[in-house]
């Protein structure tokens, strides 16, 4: 029966085609907009997989340029059983690069600490090295950096030559590549020389990224770091709580996290941390989240796209019955039953749903590829095997659903109804 | 043997009521070539439908061999339609994408055991003349070859009863007696039964029942 249905499908070619690429149209775009949720949790899997370490910011703070801490905390920290080191870093936003205005994608000046950086025992940056050397002792309070190969190729420029950033002048001193475009925006220095590039306080750091030497839990380390860091105070040092924008960017991170500010809270100072700590997997957990409200977002979009194509199935396949009205009646009169008609008229719109199915989860993905070949240093879309395997599915369970109606309408008719109705 | 008792059939609303077939009361015995002649919309399809169990009546009973049409389940009245009945058309009625053979095997296609009667397919194709013409589609076949395949279509179940709405409606004289020829071979040699609804008087021999209608009644039957 199914090539039968197959062959009914290919003796009204132009119909069948303009219905199976409204439907791959539909599917492309469905797997065009999931790989962008997919692309994110691609990237972020493969950014924290290379930085399993805990990071300590500011509470409220919705990312380290945004955080601002007393750097002196690090010597409480590195004191904590079950921390192997913990490295000190800094945060700036280049404005310009060889003069050169930067906005979008944005470049980050990162100050770490380097002797403590060493002893990491996985390095994200130095482990993905990939010409000249990582930063050393020597580096410390020069204008010496690691760029991206990103940041290399839209500079034109390699280890050894020189550059201005926000104004000062660099020497690259090596090039790494790690994969993940939220890391790959990063220019490393010395934390003193990020400090001073930056006008940043050397009494304050962003954050501290603490390194676990294996005999505690992620989460009981961070409990650990959360208890000697409770009720103490941000201005402790100098700190000023940081700049107007970085204020109004951590206020946005507590109301969105639902944290109280000022007395309103029912925490006191002492029992309320000044920080927040974030392990690989709250990341991770973030992101899903923010996935999750990006899919639902999405589904909407695709809701759109896709009811147009099962209509224009549904509007295919009844154009069908009204031609085809004797052909019903005639597999009636030689012993066809209503369900046969349902099941020949499904299939004819399950293949509709397959073939459309199919050439639209091949577009998607192979726009997906476009996409990220001709926009490398952007958010990278992926559409993996079970987005496209379950579009297709989705296609099928479209071009069925589409079909049914049409199907009753067909089979529901008496054999002498469709025969006369059709002139025989 | 077919049994029509007191049949009525009428279509549309109370309002609207086009009484079709009025108190119709007959016997068809095995191996009989009947005719069943009348104007347009006297109801002589509409009574060779109701034969076939296409349609249901208003009221009263149809049998055949003693079984009530009206009881049959619906499974029940697709198998006797698949393997007990042959229907002939006035238009043919073949299937465009098919191509010859597998316009004969249709009755079986839903069944999943068309590759069983494969062999007698092409038998029968040979059979009608249209050795050559097997993996051809209908649009490549004239009327007459294309009535041959439907008669092949309705040979294959090796039916008991051949219902025929105007067989030779769309065919010239010689195509038409050809027609009518190969089916009285089938009711002197295997016994079919043949109901035939036609116009056309050329075709009737002295020997046939003749069921003439007028106005959805019975006038006449020749015994």
């Amino acid at each position: 029966m199914i090539g039968f249905a197959f062959r009914n499908l290919a003796s009204r070619p132009m119909r069948t085609l303009l219905s199976v690429l409204g439907l791959a149209v539909a599917i492309g775009g469905m797997v065009g907009l999931f790989s962008i949720a997919g692309g994110l949790d691609s990237i972020v899997r493969r950014t924290f997989e290379q930085i399993p370490g805990l990071l300590v910011q500011q509470a409220g703070a919705p990312i380290p340029l945004f955080s601002s801490l007393p750097a002196h905390w690090a010597d409480d920290l590195k004191e904590l059983p079950g921390v192997r080191t913990v490295d000190s870093q800094a945060y700036f936003r280049v404005n310009q690069l060889d003069g050169e205005v930067i906005i979008n994608p944005p470049r980050l000046g990162v100050g770490i600490d380097i002797e403590p950086n060493l002893r990491l025992e996985r390095g994200a940056y130095r482990e993905n090295l990939i010409d000249g050397r990582f930063l050393d002792l020597t580096d410390i309070a020069k204008n010496r950096c690691l760029i991206s190969q990103e940041v290399s190729d839209q500079l034109a420029k390699g280890v050894g030559e020189r550059f201005t950033l926000n104004g000062a002048e660099f020497e690259i001193v090596g090039i790494y590549s790690t994969g993940s475009i939220l890391l790959d925006v990063n220019i490393l220095m010395s934390l003193e020389t990020c400090r001073a590039v930056g006008r940043i306080s050397p009494d304050t750091v962003a954050c501290f990224y603490v390194e676990s030497n294996g005999t505690l839990t992620d989460d009981e380390l961070k409990q650990s770091i959360e208890d000697v860091l409770a009720g103490r105070s941000l201005s402790e040092g100098g700190n000023s709580g940081g700049t107007g924008l970085g204020n109004l960017y951590r206020a946005l991170g507590q109301t969105l996290s639902g944290q109280s500010q000022g007395s309103e809270g029912s925490e006191t100072d002492s029992e309320r941390s000044p920080v927040e700590i974030r392990t690989a997997d709250d990341w991770g957990t973030r992101v899903r989240e923010f996935s999750q409200d990006l899919n639902l977002f999405l589904m909407i979009m695709t809701a759109i796209g896709v009811s147009i194509a099962t209509l224009s199935i549904v509007n295919t396949m009844m154009m069908s019955v009204s031609e085809r009205t004797t052909e019903f009646g005639v597999l009636r009169a030689n012993g066809w039953s209503q369900t046969n008609i349902v099941q020949l008229m499904t299939i004819e719109s399950g293949l509709i749903g397959l073939l459309g199915g199919a050439l639209g989860a091949s577009c998607g993905w192979i726009g997906t590829l476009i996409v990220n070949s001709v926009w490398p240093d952007r958010l990278q879309l992926h559409a993996g095997l079970g987005l496209l395997v379950s579009s297709v599915v989705f296609s099928v369970v479209l071009g069925l659903i589409g079909g049914l109606f049409p199907a009753w309408s067909a089979a529901k008719l008496s054999p002498m109804q469709s025969i006369r109705r059709g002139g025989a | 043997m077919i049994a029509v008792k007191g049949v009525n059939k009428s279509y549309g609303s109370a309002a609207t009521t086009v009484h079709v077939l009025h108190d119709l009361e007959l016997t068809i015995s095995h191996g009989e070539f009947a005719f069943i002649l009348g104007p347009s919309g006297s109801g002589k399809s509409t009574l060779l439908y109701l034969l076939g169990g296409l349609e249901q009546t208003t009221s009263g009973e149809i049998s055949i061999d003693g079984n009530s049409l009206s009881e049959l389940s619906a499974s029940q009245m697709n198998q006797l339609r698949r393997a007990e009945i042959g229907f002939i058309f006035q238009s043919f009625n073949l299937l465009r994408t098919l191509e010859c053979l597998d316009n004969v095997l249709v009755p079986f296609l839903p069944t999943g055991q068309a590759y069983k009667y494969r062999s007698a397919a092409r038998q029968l194709l040979i059979d009608v003349g249209l050795g050559d013409r097997i993996h051809h589609r209908p649009s490549e076949l004239s009327g007459g070859e294309q009535q041959r395949v439907a008669i092949a279509r309705a040979l294959l179940k090796k039916p008991k009863l051949i219902l025929a709405d105007e067989p030779t409606g769309e065919l010239d004289s010689e195509t038409g007696e050809r027609i009518f020829s190969m089916l009285r071979d089938l009711n002197q040699n295997e016994g079919v039964t043949v109901v035939t609804v036609t116009h056309d008087h050329r075709y009737l021999r002295d020997d046939d029942r003749v069921l003439r209608m007028e106005d959805g009644r019975l006038v006449n039957s020749s015994d």
